[in-house]
């Protein structure tokens, strides 16, 4: 039987993106993928645990491309994925019923210890005695707060989203959040004065230079 | 009614004479940059007269500030940047 060898095939072969396509993967490179930075530190912070960090975002951004369309342009695309990786977090983790907040300490210590690109944008502020304070002590009294509290904190002073969108992420009002932080501000600050306390730092004169 | 008209008033009476269950509410936001220009004149004049809320006030930015200088930022790993690339690229 004759046939053309030239014949082309009804399907589009796989590896060939439609024009639509492409834009939507090009737009998708431009707009979401810079955030991995952001989203594996609080993926760190939620699951306590590098292959687990590695896998929620990997998973996050799968089912974020998935959905890019219904992604409101204009709007905060960070503010988007942390919301994806959040419900994907306790889709995985709660309703396994698996425990992903097993803190290992010195697993984080060396975490810690083995990168020294340090932040240092608090020089306005004098913080005391609770400079002497180290990276993972204060990642150990943060990390002991309740969960909606450390949770704001982490949205808000650390990743520097807005009221509103941390808000929106954790689906409560504005008025929770104000209040969340404020006291889950205080108790970290006891926190953290319990840990000096105990490390012999002097908490009596924190306002020295 | 005088519900719109009373909302005026308070908002005017929250600005001279702020108490400091009032101020507690607007402390976080405060310290956040968060709060509406009328808010941040009461909240300013409260703790220029009220030494307690002041300190508490304080305080607060002081736990702001060790947080943003202590905890650490880490790099995503270069494996799960191009697993992320690749997952988008050849997935659809």
């Amino acid at each position: 039987m004759p046939s053309s060898p030239h014949k082309k095939d009804t399907p589009e072969p796989k590896n060939t993106l439609s024009e639509k396509e492409k834009i939507k993967h090009q737009e998708f490179q431009n707009e979401a993928v810079g955030h991995i930075n952001a989203l594996y530190n609080y993926a760190l912070h939620l699951t306590m645990n590098p292959d687990d960090a590695h896998d929620l975002v990997q998973e996050t951004y799968l089912k974020a491309y998935k959905f890019f369309d219904s992604f409101e342009k204009g709007t905060n695309c960070k503010a988007w994925l942390f919301k994806i990786l959040k419900n994907n977090y306790i889709n995985k983790f709660r309703k396994n019923a698996r425990e992903p907040g097993k803190v290992d300490y010195d697993l984080i210590k060396d975490f810690y210890h083995s990168i020294k690109d340090t932040q240092s944008d608090s020089d306005d502020l004098n913080a005391g005695y609770l400079r002497s304070l180290m990276h993972d002590e204060v990642y150990q009294a943060l990390n002991s707060l309740p969960e909606e509290f450390k949770e704001v904190i982490q949205l808000c002073d650390i990743e520097g989203f807005t009221y509103e969108e941390i808000a929106n992420m954790v689906e409560s009002p504005i008025g929770t959040v104000r209040s969340r932080l404020y006291r889950g501000r205080k108790l970290l600050r006891s926190r953290l004065n319990e840990f000096a306390k105990k490390h012999g730092y002097n908490t009596d004169d924190e306002e020295a230079p | 009614m005088e519900v719109s008209f009373s909302r005026t008033r308070n908002t005017y009476e929250l600005i001279s004479t702020m108490n400091c269950t009032q101020a507690r509410t607007l402390m976080s936001a405060a310290v956040d940059g968060e709060l509406t220009l009328k808010e941040q004149e009461g909240f300013e004049q409260h703790i220029a007269g009220c030494s307690t809320c002041f300190s508490e006030f304080k305080e607060a930015q002081k736990t702001k500030s060790i947080i943003r200088e202590k905890i650490i930022r880490f790099k995503a790993p270069q494996s799960l940047i191009n697993s992320v690339l690749k997952l988008t690229e050849t997935t659809f």
